[in-house]
């Protein structure tokens, strides 16, 4: 019997589509999905035109699940020019807390070596403003740059307690 | 809990445990996708799914797998793209995923979730037997919280179906879970009244109507209760039962101008037509878009007709014709809005936001208060829904239709340069190459050379200018004596033969100087050799992308050719979607004001009544 239910339900979008479901909700998600495909398409084009793997950066900033800060604003400069600066609000903490990466920049860099560094302002569990400087040194080669600095506990959960890790591939 | 809720946290409890083996930007990729649905930024996240899975299929489920525990059939991961797809709204879409997890050999925990997702989308869709289906996939022993949302569901089902005997069964059991506090019992309730128990539906509703409870949802449904109690009351002609019913409602939550309308009636029915004053009265310091408050426009100078105070009546009669006249303008002013479109750019203006507070930034507006009930019902606002997405899917793609003429413009722009560039990069690499092949040359002649040297033999390679030319000469002088006489050619060679030697013990007694300084001179060539191949290399990048320009013509084209499909196919349906909400809304406004059309004769014939009898009053005065 659960065989059966089984085929019936993997069976059903073509039945649905054509059958039961409202034709105006089948059109909008249809134009959403061709819409989706035109945006993959075109995304892949601008970063082969734009962003080509030999000169192209990517920083992203992530927390660490148990670091408890909130991050007000982050800035990043390479070889001591500013290419990002972002401020945060509550949704974007909530999402960063969740697991979620942002990605910060994306842009070139010529090959060579570059300084990255970052800052990042950020509260601690009690309201403490927290100041964070790291730098990495970056020897731009031919495939894609991807810097994470990733904001995690150092000792103990308290003023000075975090720092900025930087990974990179 | 929302099932999107449990499954975003269970994705970012066990994401951090498999963090450090997996490779940095496949989790990058992945946590941006999370990044952006945990935003509600459905559209940007499967985007980024689209982007990712097209360079890799697999990179991202690889990656969502690794974050949610790193299970070997990654049906998690299936569901949790799934459940972002559903955040866009795209069942269908989600339901191929959900299907895909149920036909592949998943665990039997993955399958049951997906079937029960899949359950919910067909229950959305209002597809109740599928949905039913759906629940019959799962197997094996379910655990405490899923075990209920399955029931629930399954509880909802059955009441759609008409098979109110086994969804009260379940509701009975539901309603002491505290995640479905009150909310079971509300559903209960409404249950045993469709299956026939009104006594008992009622006592259930009283239940609801009278619990202690502090959160807002939780505050409204007892409202809600109280409300449908009070009015059933009325209906059966029970006033003051109807009283204690709607007096419990809360003097401004969103039931309030109900409850005060059925307050008020309540009192008239029990002819305490005092009493009926004040809730007559509050009910006219609120919105004049509401219908209880133009009811009560209409009801109180009724009422102060039946106490006898004609006069009073005559005057508020006067007003009520006057807002009653203010509010049919405004419903023309948003009949006109409706049908000039400007209506529609305040609503898609509200963006993602069609939320009670984003309408209520539309309920403010005067030609709107007339339309608060509409608005606030989820059919509607499902449209409005989908004429925002429809919309901001037709700006997104006029942005996209820029950026491809952008980069149209750019890539021929590069070409003519390129075309201008390439014979000069031709040339740059034939240079480059000659040198360096003379650079291989020299660096490979130093090699042999100085591997043959050694201290015994070849110390003459180590010579230096002066030596060379002193040795060559010695030389000649030994070639040039050959045809002099034997005495003095003999003599000739002979000290020429010491020079030799003078010029090789020198040579011997500098030999690690001079290795070391050849060494040295190789090292310097081998270094110019990497340098002038390190030109090379960018010059033929520079070649080799001058060559790549061309091949992102015809894409291009192809791109902006699919877009312009997808623009004809948005903007008639960006019509259709915005012709239903018209209608639905014109509809609404044409009800509203055919019954102000029915107070405005009323008051007009009440207010020629009372001035009748006012005259009668003052002629018998």
């Amino acid at each position: 019997m659960r065989r059966v239910l089984l085929t019936f339900i993997l069976l059903l979008p073509t039945a649905l589509s054509h059958a039961e479901s409202p034709p105006l909700d089948e059109q909008i998600q249809s134009v959403k999905q061709q819409a989706l495909h035109l945006s993959e398409r075109l995304s892949r084009i601008e970063q082969q035109l734009l962003y080509p793997d030999s000169t192209q950066i990517n920083l992203f900033v992530s927390l660490a699940p148990d670091v408890g800060v909130t991050l007000q604003a982050v800035r990043v400069d390479i070889d001591g020019e500013r290419v990002a600066t972002h401020v945060y609000d509550a949704n974007e903490n909530l999402a960063l807390r969740k697991g979620g990466v942002q990605r910060l920049y994306t842009g070139n860099l010529i090959p060579g070596r570059h300084a990255v560094q970052w800052q990042v302002q950020a509260l601690d569990r009690d309201g403490g403003e927290l100041r964070l400087r790291e730098s990495l040194t970056l020897d731009k080669g031919d495939d894609a740059v991807f810097v994470e600095a990733r904001i995690v506990a150092d000792g103990p959960a308290q003023r000075g307690g975090v720092r900025i890790r930087l990974q990179r591939e | 809990m929302h099932l999107r809720s449990l499954l975003f946290f269970a994705l970012s409890a066990l994401a951090w445990q498999a963090h450090a083996s997996m490779d940095l930007k496949t989790r990058l990729l992945a946590g941006e996708v999370q990044f952006l649905a945990h935003q509600q930024k459905y559209f940007d996240a499967l985007q980024r799914i689209d982007a990712v899975q097209a360079i890799s299929p697999e990179a991202l489920r690889r990656a969502l797998r690794h974050n949610t525990g790193g299970n070997p059939a990654g049906g998690e991961a299936a569901l949790s793209l799934a459940d972002i797809e559903l955040g866009y709204r795209m069942s269908q879409r989600a339901g191929a995923a959900i299907r895909a997890v149920l036909n592949e050999d998943s665990a039997l925990p993955e399958r049951n979730r997906a079937a029960y997702e899949l359950a919910k989308i067909y229950y959305n869709k209002r597809q109740y037997e599928l949905a039913q289906y759906a629940l019959q996939l799962i197997r094996g022993e379910v655990f405490y919280p899923f075990n209920h949302d399955i029931d629930y569901l399954q509880a909802k089902i059955h009441v759609r179906r008409g098979q109110f005997d086994a969804a009260i069964n379940i509701l009975e059991r539901l309603q002491y879970d505290e995640r479905f506090q009150g909310f079971a019992a509300f559903n209960l309730a409404h249950t045993l009244m469709a299956a026939g128990r009104d006594d008992e539906g009622r006592a259930k509703l009283a239940e609801v109507g009278d619990m202690e409870v502090y959160d807002e949802a939780l505050l409204s449904l007892r409202d809600k209760a109280n409300l449908v109690l009070g009015y059933r009351a009325l209906s059966d002609g029970v006033p003051e039962q109807a009283l204690q019913r709607l007096g419990k409602v809360r003097q401004h939550g969103a039931f309030s101008t109900r409850a005060l309308l059925g307050i008020a009636w309540a009192h008239m029915a029990l002819q305490q037509y005092r009493s009926a004053l004040a809730p007559w009265g509050e009910l006219q310091r609120r919105d004049a878009g509401d219908a209880a408050v133009q009811e009560a426009w209409l009801a109180l100078p009724y009422t102060y007709g039946k106490l006898g105070v004609h006069s009073k009546a005559v005057t508020l009669y006067e007003k009520a014709i006057a807002q009653f006249e203010h509010s049919r303008a405004a419903m023309r002013a948003a009949l006109q809005g409706i049908g000039d479109g400007s209506f529609f750019e305040q609503l898609v203006e509200l963006g993602g936001n069609v939320s009670e507070q984003g309408l209520a930034t539309l309920y403010r507006l005067d030609s709107m208060r007339y339309l608060g009930d509409v608005l606030a019902q989820p059919a509607f606002q499902t449209a409005v829904k989908d004429l925002i997405e429809v919309d901001q899917l037709r700006a997104t793609l006029a942005g996209w239709q820029r950026s491809v003429a952008a980069l149209q413009a750019l890539t021929e722009r590069r070409e003519q340069s390129v075309r201008q560039l390439r014979p000069q990069l031709s040339a740059q690499l034939e240079d480059i190459d000659s040198a360096l092949q003379a650079l291989v040359q020299q660096h490979d002649a130093l090699d042999d050379a100085l591997t043959a040297i050694t201290p015994q033999t070849n110390t003459r390679w180590l010579a230096d200018a002066s030596q060379q030319t002193l040795l060559a000469s010695l030389h000649s002088v030994a070639v040039a004596s050959e045809t002099l006489p034997a005495v003095q050619r003999d003599s000739l060679q002979q000290r020429a033969r010491r020079l030799q030697g003078i010029v090789d013990w020198q040579l011997v007694q500098h030999y690690p100087q001079r290795m070391q300084s050849l060494s040295s001179q190789r090292q310097q060539l081998g270094e110019s050799l990497r340098q002038l191949q390190t030109q090379r290399d960018r010059v033929a990048r520079q070649h080799q992308h001058a060559d790549n320009v061309g091949v992102y013509r015809l894409p291009l084209f192809e791109l902006a050719r699919h877009m312009q499909v997808l623009e004809a196919r948005l903007l008639p349906l960006r019509d259709t979607l915005q012709q239903r909400v018209a209608n639905t809304l014109r509809e609404a406004l044409q009800r509203r004001s055919k019954l102000l059309d029915e107070y405005l004769a009323v008051a007009r014939y009440e207010l020629a009544k009372n001035y009748d009898l006012m005259a009668q009053q003052e002629r018998a005065q």
